[in-house]
């Protein structure tokens, strides 16, 4: 909110705004000095991107360093300089957080991202120093562990988002070097790094913390086998409902003051995942596309199968997650059942039929061709919802929404053509009658949106 | 005040960071002083690490346990912990029977700790039942360009480490030693 632009903007704009009498000159003075003092009170985001940057460099710089091991150097010296590095780098970092300048709490943080690196970089020279060879995804845990501390005594949101990087990267290692297929204890440490993000509104590092999510669920799904019990396409409709359900959650924190500035960034994160997760489980999981298909199987409508049942545990999960999805959407509904807008109305039950669709796919018959009905109503909802995420986005001036759904709708599309059980001619009249739709549909928006806007200038005048 | 307390807090992460460093080179320090040295054969090859430079990876023969040739348990999954009795031979030591928990031992063995990593394993050109074991002694790292010094003797099967094995199965390098000359010394500092 204060950044350099929307000042810049405020400058250009106020003396209009005075002319027309809407603002009182004393008040065009007081508005400009009371942004430009919090512009000035904020931490700008380029001097601590290029702080971090720097921090970076310079740890890569000294990692190399002792990379080679540099056999002039006795043991004793090379200690002396790892903790040395890192004590200065803490020592500076101490200083620059206690300093009132803005500037000096850049340096600070970046000092502290510099040390926490540094802890990282000692873990693994000490270990080279003393040739200590353990299960080597500990050295990682015991690097985030070191920023975790740090997150909850300092408190740092870099040391917050370098935590979450090495948490994903330690269960990273367990799941796809030590077969952990779905390694757990990677959400107690997410949880303990989510929590202070929450509490002090660190928009950083909760998107970070998403996207880890994100990740972990999707290492999670690669090392997933895709025969038996709980097949990767029950994973990826437990993983779609967890976007939804997160999403969801994101539109609620908008009414809760004290996690209402990380609404946005919660919302359009977690909408990247879910349709991220989305697209895979329409065109792997129920299409099995096998360019998309890590299985190498050939498509084929007559035998192709989803490969296993879901299992009591699966469905359990996907039940769960379901009925937070419903839950979270019914509470929306509560909260806007006053207003009655059609857009948040339709929106409700658009989600409400996705999630029962979700629910009812693992129960349907296994070979592709005899359950055909349920994967035309999963493309159906999806659809419909792409369609109902461009409307809310342009009617409430989210573009991101309006952006995001537009690249969903534009991805699935490839996979489309490639699609085998399409003859060439099918393929041209779906894609031409789906463009022949959104034109429609964006004329329509945009009569409506100029008949508001008419309305609205009346009113004023 | 506030500012005060904060630079505390730091110093206490500080503090706790170092310590854990310390605690690192203590554990493996304790199993170099405590330990009985087991002189172990080993074929090695030369990797390198993003983070640590030139390293040796030391392929042991005790790293493949056949089980028919082998006292103890013979049901081990990936994962498992292993315990391995270790008995002085001609010139080097060898397995003797494999355990999943420590077992009552003669003065004259030890017992080594690890790690199962797969099952199944090829010994003199057989793909025989039993399984692949780490110690935790199967990195030595080395200065840049030395790698390959390490490894060439290979063929000929000139290299051997010299391990210290503590009573909890621990084990720690203490040197390496070409052609029976000790060419690396581990001390403290």
């Amino acid at each position: 909110m204060w950044d350099r632009a929307f000042v810049g903007r405020l400058r250009k704009e106020l003396p209009e705004w005075v002319e027309k009498g809407w603002v009182v000159p004393a008040g065009e003075t007081a508005i400009m000095a009371h942004t430009e003092a919090r512009l000035a009170q904020g931490l700008n985001v380029i001097p601590m991107a290029l702080a971090v940057i720097g921090a970076l460099t310079l740890s890569a710089g000294i990692i190399l360093f002792f990379a080679a091991n540099w056999s002039e150097m006795s043991k004793i010296a090379k200690l002396a300089v790892l903790f040395g590095a890192m004590w200065g780098a803490y020592a500076i970092a101490g200083r620059g957080l206690s300093g009132a300048a803005g500037a000096s709490r850049v340096i600070g943080h970046a000092m502290l991202l510099l040390g926490v690196i540094l802890f990282g970089a000692n873990i693994q020279l000490i270990a080279q120093i003393y040739h200590i060879d353990a299960h080597y995804p500990n050295g990682v845990l015991m690097w985030s562990l070191g920023a975790l501390a740090l997150v909850w005594l300092v408190p740092s949101q870099p040391a917050a988002v370098a935590g979450l990087a090495l948490a994903t990267l330690w269960s990273g290692m367990e799941i796809l070097d030590f077969g952990q297929r779905a390694h757990w204890p990677f959400l107690a440490v997410w949880g303990l790094l989510v929590g202070p993000a929450l509490y002090r509104s660190w928009k950083w590092a909760t998107c970070a913390a998403l996207v880890s999510l994100g990740v972990w669920c999707f290492m999670i799904l690669i090392d997933w086998p895709y025969s038996g019990r709980g097949a990767s396409l029950y994973l990826l409709q437990i993983f779609t409902l967890l976007g939804v359900a997160i999403h969801l959650a994101g539109v609620a924190m908008q009414d809760i003051p004290r996690l209402a500035a990380l609404s946005a960034v919660v919302r359009r994160t977690a909408l990247i995942g879910t349709l991220f997760a989305a697209h895979f489980f329409i065109y792997v999981g129920v299409h099995g596309l096998p360019w998309y298909s890590w299985t190498g199987r050939n498509f084929d409508a007559e035998t192709w199968t989803r490969g296993a049942d879901a299992g009591p545990g699966m469905i359990a999960f996907i039940a769960v997650f379901a009925l937070a999805a419903l839950a979270l959407a019914l509470d929306r509904y509560r909260r806007v059942a006053a207003a009655r807008s059609k857009r948040d109305m339709a929106g409700i039950a658009l989600a409400a039929l996705a999630a029962a669709v979700v629910l009812a796919n693992p129960f349907m018959p296994g070979r592709y061709a005899d359950a055909v009905f349920m994967y035309v109503a999963i493309n159906a909802t999806i659809f419909a919802l792409l369609i109902w995420m461009v409307v809310d986005g342009y009617r409430s001036g989210e573009r991101f929404q309006v952006y995001i759904a537009f690249v969903a709708y534009g991805a699935g599309m490839i996979p489309v053509y490639f699609m085998e059980f399409f003859t060439l001619m099918n393929r041209s009249l779906f894609v031409m009658g789906g463009g022949a739709v959104l034109i429609a549909g964006v004329y329509l928006l945009e009569h409506q949106r100029r008949k508001a806007a008419a309305a609205k200038a009346g009113d004023a005048s | 005040m506030m500012k005060k307390y904060r630079v505390l807090l730091l110093a206490l992460v500080v503090v706790l960071q170092t310590a854990a460093l310390v605690a690192m080179v203590a554990v493996k320090h304790r199993t170099l002083l405590t330990g009985t040295p087991v002189l172990l054969k080993t074929e090695p090859v030369d990797p390198r690490s993003l983070f640590r430079g030139d390293y040796v990876v030391l392929n042991y023969a005790i790293g493949s346990l056949d089980y028919g040739a082998l006292d103890g348990d013979n049901a081990f999954e990936r994962r498992d912990e292993v315990y391995v009795v270790l008995r002085r031979g001609e010139t080097y030591w060898e397995p003797v029977s494999i355990h999943h928990d420590m077992p009552a031992h003669e003065p004259e063995s030890v017992v080594l700790r690890g790690e199962v990593q797969y099952s199944g394993v090829w010994i003199g050109g057989e793909n025989r039942d039993g399984i692949n074991v780490r110690y935790g002694i199967e990195s030595y790292f080395v200065p840049e360009g030395e790698g390959r010094e390490i490894e060439l003797p290979r063929n000929e099967g000139k290299v051997a480490i010299l391990v210290a094995v503590d009573g909890g199965g621990a084990a720690a390098i203490k040197a390496v030693l070409i052609d029976g000359v000790v060419r690396y010394e581990e001390k403290l500092f």
